[in-house]
């Protein structure tokens, strides 16, 4: 039997794990020569943008200062 | 070792368990959330096979995706980039799509599952499929080939494998990247031709039936050869690299013509009907060519007797069959489900023989996975519902339903562990006489609401099968998991009406009784009666539905369609006759 967790608490295991994630892409792109490079700040700010996707989908009284960010 | 695989997020979820190296449980999220094609994370799946080996999450080994997230985010990054600036309007779209929850999967395995991050790992898609074709496969030693729309990078792949006591390895060696694809091309005209993609490219295969490669010299520009014996895709003709809203361009459409409108049905009496069968009959063969002049090639360089082919693009059964035919392999092997769901238990089978070194062990040769029915479940709904339900012999139940499909009856069959894949393999059955086009007409209007130009399947004991149709060496094993579309012999075209397709061909299914020994049963005992041991074998659901899993559902789809009995186990259900059925709604009214 799996046990189902709160909605908030998934999204914040899933942030958790996250930066190592954002960490292998980086690092995939910076051994990928020297046109990749040029992406890694690019990637590095979409993850974080995408991580506060997954904050405001998992904390919904968050959701209209993620906005006003935008 | 205890190891789930697990595929998920883009089409086709699914959750495949080993156990010591033997798998136990396999199945599609659709077949267990009821939403076609479903794509979400597939927890359902995950909750069966647990149950199924008697596993708390916790005591898996390791769990493992069939594909890199990040690498695949790397290359919608890359390709929207190098698109830009026609991508600015779909790149938005693209990030938020990949990054919303796709790239985050190993976080999303440990939320859902409980799984420490550091259990779960992740294959390449290729990898996936490619383990997916020859670690299933009856073979010590075969070439491999793995084609699809995309998966991170690579859209085909050609390499090697060995497996046996000295260790098991799959060699990749050469690929084809993104945007250059075969399953991308194909996906464009499914596209162009009004069907839905992923989902629409086998309606493309059966319509090619009705037209003549007319344009195949036009479908050739848009995917010219290299040198070294590839291809790559003359991005002019198409858009999907730049827009997720349309994968042709304007250029496509001029030298193609305007495209269909999906809410137009095909007529085939007219020019523009014509023309779009021409189409599919065209892009249909270029890709046959080039499958056949790459595993022509894979045979020259490898030698090898036998061929795995895994990945989407392995379910269209007649490039199969021309392959079997013309690349010089003895023997082609194409798993149950060679597209991503099958990634699932391509991803376990990898770690567990590759990452963990563990021993080869023989793969139980059946796509029989999934969950069995509920036997009990039937005579229970049945009788709620005043229908008669009868629980028959062994024998009784065989010469009955013989009996049924001579009469012209449509048959549900639900027997044992359901099928992982997308066939129907004869667990979650239609069956009916093969014999008269209007069973086929029938089965179309009445009960799968689909068009007019889709062929049904038959299938047919494997040692009676070159009897009725024309099968190279090779033939009978690759239709075991109806793989193949072979020519029906033309002196039984007339009897075998309802599944010969408008070009004399058949995607057939061989049958051994060790595979599904009721059902082989039931063919010889129809082939007793009627001097023609074959069935029409069509998946039991009904339009836009995946195929039932359950009793509850099999007798669900049985009442809100045309079939005229359903058999769960030993248990029969039958359609009342009209004065019956008005007979017993008089009773309950009174």
């Amino acid at each position: 039997m799996i046990k189902k967790k709160g909605r908030l608490r998934r999204q914040l295991v899933v942030m958790g794990s996250a930066f190592g994630s954002t960490g292998d892409l980086a690092r995939g792109l910076w051994k990928g020569g020297s046109d990749r490079k040029l992406m890694v700040p690019l990637a590095i700010f979409l993850c974080a943008t995408g991580l506060l996707l997954v904050l405001a989908a998992g904390v919904e009284a968050l959701a209209p200062f993620i906005y006003s960010i935008f | 070792m205890k190891i789930l695989g697990l595929s998920c997020f883009y089409h086709d979820a699914a959750a495949a368990l080993l156990v010591d190296g033997e798998p136990v449980a396999a199945v599609q999220e659709e077949r267990l959330s009821r939403r076609k094609n479903d794509a979400a994370f597939p927890i359902e799946a995950v909750e069966y096979c647990l149950d199924v080996a008697g596993l708390e999450p916790e005591e898996l080994d390791a769990v493992v995706f069939y594909e890199r997230p990040m690498l695949k985010f790397e290359r919608v990054l890359t390709t929207a980039l190098r698109a830009f600036p026609q991508s600015w309007r779909s790149f938005p779209h693209a990030m938020k799509n990949m990054l919303g929850e796709k790239a985050w999967v190993r976080g999303i395995i440990t939320s859902r599952l409980g799984v420490p991050g550091n259990k779960i790992l992740f294959t390449e898609h290729h990898q996936s499929h490619a383990a997916a074709a020859f670690l299933t496969a009856p073979t010590e030693r075969a070439a491999i080939l793995t084609a699809d729309g995309v998966g991170e990078w690579a859209t085909l792949t050609v390499g090697t494998g060995t497996r046996g006591a000295s260790g098991t390895s799959i060699q990749i060696d050469r690929e084809i990247r993104f945007p250059h694809s075969l399953g991308m091309l194909y996906s464009t005209f499914t596209a162009y031709l009004g069907f839905a993609v992923n989902e629409g490219e086998y309606k493309v295969m059966g319509l090619a039936s009705y037209g003549e490669p007319t344009m195949a010299d036009a479908v050739r520009k848009l995917i010219p050869r290299t040198a070294d014996g590839a291809f790559r895709l003359d991005l002019d003709y198409f858009d999907f690299h730049t827009t997720a809203k349309r994968s042709f361009s304007e250029k496509f459409i001029r030298l193609f013509g305007p495209p269909r409108s999906r809410y137009e049905p095909i007529n085939l009496a007219t020019d523009e009907g014509r023309r779009f069968a021409n189409c599919a009959a065209s892009v249909q063969r270029v890709l046959e060519d080039i499958l056949v002049d790459l595993t022509r090639d894979l045979h020259d360089r490898t030698g090898l007797p036998d061929l795995c082919l895994g990945g989407g693009v392995a379910l269209n059964g007649v490039a199969n069959a021309r392959i079997l035919k013309e690349s010089g392999f003895e023997r082609l092997f194409v798993p149950p489900a060679p597209g991503d769901a099958g990634c699932a238990l391509g991803a376990a089978l990898y770690a567990d023989r590759i990452h963990f070194g563990n021993p080869d062990r023989h793969f139980p040769d059946h796509p029989f996975w999934g969950p069995d029915p509920d036997y009990d479940a039937l005579p229970r709904i049945a009788a709620e519902d005043k229908f008669p339900h009868e629980d028959l012999t062994e024998e009784a139940l065989i010469e009955e339903t013989a009996g049924d499909l001579q009469a012209g009856r449509i048959v549900g069959w639900i027997q044992g562990r359901t099928e992982f894949g997308p066939r129907a393999l004869g667990n979650r059955s239609l069956l009916a006489a093969p014999h008269a086009a209007a069973m086929r007409d029938r089965l179309n209007r009445d009960i799968k609401y689909r068009e007019e130009f889709r062929p049904f399947a038959p299938v047919c004991p494997v040692e009676e099968a070159a009897r009725f149709f024309e099968l190279p060496p090779g033939g009978a094993r690759l239709a075991r998991f109806m793989s193949g579309v072979f020519p029906v012999r033309p002196e039984w075209r007339g009897r075998l009406a309802a599944i010969t397709h408008v070009d004399g061909t058949a995607r057939l299914q061989t049958l051994e009784r060790s595979f599904a020994p009721r059902l082989y049963d039931l063919i010889q005992a129809y082939g007793r009666r009627t001097g023609v041991p074959v069935l029409l074998n069509t998946s039991f659901n009904l339009a836009g539905e995946p195929i039932v899993c359950t009793a509850q559902e099999g007798y669900s789809t049985f009442r809100r369609s045309g079939v005229d009995l359903l058999i769960v186990g030993n248990t029969r259900v039958r359609k009342r006759s009209r004065a019956a059925a008005a007979a017993a709604q008089e009773e309950e009214l009174v």
